[in-house]
């Protein structure tokens, strides 16, 4: 995102008011929103030669591309022979408009009211288990019997194959969604029992069109969810439709089986330690099943599967050298698919409980990194889903509260109109003179403004101090705001107005002189500015804050 | 001003955290904390900090989002119709459940000689509507009331919904149970501290504590609503099976009535319970209202008959800061029944009172879940305001 279109809101609160400010930088940086005669960049050159650039700016849409064209004209080169090691000063022009000003209590009243018990309209989808707090709910579901057809080729393709049927025991579930976001975010978890402890392991489905880490893929299939007619409250309604267009149907093979990863890891374990067979007899059928169970249950059928098992599994069989790689892993997608659906759909629901319980009980045996990954408890399946913004992570920190602060200001503006209070949208122009920016010798705008890039924390907190002293008065119309700031010191000093307007007055030479003298001073030494250089009468009065 | 709870004291007070939002208005319109996310860039976002910027981020997910719930539930057991800060209903299938009366009041309980009574009792299903508060963090049930249902309201229409008093002891006559007294606030720390722990808690409370024979105005409830309730008198067949001459005055059942009632209810079927009626949760207070009126009206008779000024009587109560008529009782007792009632009919007044309550609709024919959340919330909202 450019910095170079921002137009800032600001909320302020303190216990008597809540005040509602936008800042539209007039002049941000280079960039020019020529609104008004004063609302120019001031730029001297070597020669101090004060470019006004207006028409310019509109040659071009992209505001980088905008400003680097200006910089490009502007750029003296003897500038860069120059040894101050600084960056001209910058004067960029504000324009802080107030909006809403409500009394705080008015906001507490607000809040306070959505507090207490609120009819229920829709109830929960049964069996939900658990629910964080960014929404996510958590729904179980016991087992049930589904008919999986598939394609055994990827979605787009257009294979002859026959879409293949089989029907297999689906063991306890976990389905996951957040009704905030409902056209993605779904995820679904297998386990060999109902849900009774964070330690409860679960486990990816052997289904297609499942992640390893129990996303499903709907592909564009919930683009047509009909959030018009579905209420976003009624999570049993969403839950239902997300559900069933699940299980509807069109299964295919984009997307690797999850069992695959286990399966492969689980036969080279099984291979160094032989006790597993015994162990974990169901999982052992899967990693090295025999012809007559590959026959019985229609996996044979599939061509390019039954090439693969027949070769492999007879050097099993016949004590050949068994290879260190499991012939699994020589299946490409479909085949997998249809091996895993064909063994599963051979299973009673007691064996497929049966084989979940193996893979927990593998898994609580055998910690391996390799293997770890593969399995989930359900606490960690929660705090996949959840993280709290204030975990450290700043990027989390904008993702999670970014919906809520967006219409923070809305909010309160609602507030504002509910309590017949509109604002004034009164405009106060606001200036910030940036001194004693280091230099760079790169000809590109973005390295050579780096006083102005050199944070946004310290472009935001010069914002956030104007407007936080500024306290919006009708009856006063306040010419009070320039200020200086220096990035040598990373200091911010206001300038009363009788002391700045001793030097400027509200008019556009006025300005360019002030300037022009600025940028002489600026050019005659290498030292850094000063305020005293700026504003020398009454200076030992002013107080910079830190930034 | 308003009690500003919730705002942080140190953001009112310094007037220095401000939110800053830079949007690009032009393109995408994406928003950023920006000046919050340039604290984690710098050593700023301090333990201060980022306490601040959690209350703001709840204060102001509530008034955006009052939905929303704050923390995590916990491993709920299946069955949650609703959670919001404030409300919960759930619901169980059917069961049977251990009823351990103690065949004493309260305070004539001799816990070391145990004479307790189990009755194995097959319940319909059920409907939890339980009333929460968290103080400094720590989740707390206020008020239980449980109804029985003839189905899940999962699987049926919320407004459609009959729900019936259950007529067991250590319940009210609208539904709310009397929650168990406990020696310390430990009881609570049995349970995890959230939604899970409070749903566990109050089912705890209602199954699993034991009861006495305080209060046994349901099984009363039920004995008169037999006599009127067509609903309940053609469907359930307890209502045949215990008579008493007890009538709406007593609210007080005996033990050798309350055993017999219990013993008969253990031989129906689980199978068949939830097809049963059981009483109408809101009989109880129009009965109330409508016999508070009668007596009102009795008692201004009186006043009128004896040429009492009744203004004279009113006399008001600062404990209970409510107004009560002072009278001579005895000569009150006269006139109603020398006058007015007779001894023979009193009792049919009363009991008239109580069909013409049970007649009323939709208070009664049509008890809905809609009528008893409303009833919910408005004495819920009464408390809060």
């Amino acid at each position: 995102m450019s910095h170079y279109d921002n137009r800032f809101q600001h909320l302020v609160i303190d216990k008597e008011n809540t005040y509602y400010y936008t800042f539209n930088p007039n002049v941000h940086y280079l960039d020019l929103l020529s609104q008004h005669n004063l609302t120019y960049y001031n730029y001297a050159n070597r020669n101090n030669r004060v470019f006004s650039m207006r028409e310019n700016v509109f040659s071009s849409s992209n505001a980088d591309e905008r400003l680097n064209n200006i910089y490009s004209q502007l750029i003296d080169k003897d500038y860069f022979s120059s040894p101050s090691p600084y960056y001209p000063p910058i004067l960029s022009s504000y324009n802080l408009e107030s909006g809403y000003s409500i009394p705080t209590s008015l906001l507490d009243e607000y809040h306070n009211k959505t507090y207490g018990p609120r009819k229920p309209l829709y109830s929960y989808p049964i069996a939900t288990r658990y629910i964080s707090n960014d929404g996510t709910i958590y729904i179980e579901r016991p087992p049930f019997q589904a008919v999986i057809d598939f394609k055994p080729a990827g979605a787009y393709s257009r294979t002859k194959k026959r879409l293949t049927s089989r029907k297999v025991w689906i063991p306890w579930s976990i389905f996951t969604f957040n009704p905030s976001y409902p056209q993605q975010s779904q995820k679904m978890f297998f386990s060999h029992k109902s849900l009774s402890s964070y330690e409860d392991l679960y486990f990816p489905t052997f289904l297609p069109n499942t992640y390893l880490d129990g996303r499903i893929c709907y592909s564009n299939s919930l683009s047509t969810l009909p959030l018009d007619q579905i209420d976003q409250q009624n999570i049993s309604s969403l839950y239902s439709y997300m559900i069933n267009e699940y299980f509807a149907g069109s299964w295919n093979s984009d997307l690797t089986n999850p069992m695959y990863t286990i399966f492969h890891s689980l036969y080279k374990i099984f291979l160094k330690d032989p006790t597993c067979v015994e162990k974990y007899p169901l999982l052992n059928l899967i990693i090295t099943p025999s012809l007559d169970l590959l026959s019985s249950s229609g996996a044979l059928d599939y061509k390019p599967l039954a090439h693969h098992a027949s070769y492999f599994l007879s050097l099993y069989e016949n004590h050949y050298s068994v290879p260190s790689n499991s012939w699994l892993s020589s299946l490409d997608l479909p085949s997998f698919h249809y091996y895993i659906l064909s063994i599963f759909s051979t299973f009673s629901l007691q064996q497929v409980l049966d084989l979940y319980e193996e893979l927990a009980d593998f898994y609580r045996s055998n910690t391996s990194k390799s293997f770890n990954s593969n399995f989930k408890s359900f606490s960690d399946i929660t705090k996949l889903d959840y993280t709290s913004p204030f975990s450290g992570d700043p990027y989390i920190f904008s993702e999670r509260t970014q919906p809520l602060f967006q219409s923070l200001m809305h909010t309160v503006s609602q507030i504002a109109v509910h309590n017949d209070t509109f604002p004034d949208y009164t405009q106060t122009p606001a200036y910030v003179l940036y001194i004693n920016g280091a230099r760079t010798v790169s000809n590109s705008w973005h390295t050579n403004t780096s006083v102005l890039n050199k944070s946004s924390y310290v472009h935001n907190t010069i914002l956030n101090t104007i407007c936080s002293n500024f306290k919006y008065n009708t009856d006063y119309y306040s010419h009070n705001l320039f200020y200086v700031y220096d990035c040598l010191t990373d200091t911010l000093t206001h300038i009363p107005e009788n002391l700045y307007h001793s030097q400027i007055t509200d008019t556009t030479s006025s300005y360019h002189n002030f300037y022009l003298d600025l940028t002489e001073k600026f050019y005659q030494n290498s030292s850094p500015l000063l305020i005293s250089d700026i504003f020398p009468t009454h200076s030992s009065f002013l107080e910079p804050t830190d930034v | 001003m308003s009690d500003l709870n919730n705002i942080p004291e140190s953001i009112l007070s310094s007037n220095n955290f401000s939110l800053s939002l830079s949007g690009c208005y032009s393109g995408t319109h994406v928003y950023d904390l920006s000046t919050a996310r340039c604290y984690f860039d710098s050593d700023k976002f301090d333990d201060t900090t980022r306490s601040n910027l959690r209350s703001l981020y709840d204060y102001f997910t509530k008034v955006k989002s009052p939905d929303t719930i704050v923390q995590p539930t916990g491993i709920m057991p299946p069955g949650v119709i609703h959670i919001d800060d404030s409300l919960i209903i759930f619901e169980r299938p059917p069961s049977y459940q251990n009823i351990q009366l103690i065949p004493h009041l309260l305070e004539n309980i001799n816990y070391d000689k145990s004479d307790t009574i189990i009755y194995r009792l097959p319940i319909p299903w059920t409907i939890y509507f339980v009333t929460y508060s968290v103080y400094s963090g720590v989740h707390y049930p206020n008020s239980i009331a449980m109804y029985f249902s003839h189905n899940s309201l999962q699987s049926s229409d919320f407004s459609s919904t009959q729900l019936y008093l259950p007529p067991l002891c250590n319940f009210y006559t609208n539904g709310e149970l009397c929650n168990p007294l406990f020696d310390s606030m430990d009881e609570l720390n049995r349970y995890s501290n959230d939604i899970a722990g409070v749903i566990n808690a109050s089912y705890n409370w209602i199954w699993d504590t034991g009861t006495n024979v305080d209060l046994t105005m349901n099984i009363a409830e039920f004995i008169y609503q037999s006599r009127h309730n067509t609903d309940l008198r053609d469907n359930n067949p307890l209502s045949k099976v215990i008579t008493s001459n007890l009538y709406p005055t007593t609210y007080y059942v005996d033990t050798s009535i309350l055993n017999s009632f219990f013993l008969s209810w253990e031989k129906l079927s689980l199978q068949d319970v939830s097809s049963y009626s059981w009483p109408n949760p809101s009989a109880y207070k129009k009965n109330m209202q409508r016999i508070g009126q009668l007596g009102e009206s009795l008692l201004h008779s009186y006043f009128d008959y004896h040429g009492i000024d009744a203004d004279e009587c009113r006399e008001y109560n600062e404990e209970e800061d409510d107004f009560y008529y002072s009278y001579d009782e005895l000569r009150y007792h006269e006139y109603v029944h020398n006058t007015l009632i007779t001894p023979a009919n009193f009792y049919d007044v009363y009991d008239r009172i109580v069909a013409s309550s049970l007649a009323d609709t939709p208070a009664f024919s049509k008890p809905s879940i809609s009528n008893v959340v409303n009833n919910y919330f408005s004495s819920i909202s009464a408390q809060s305001s």
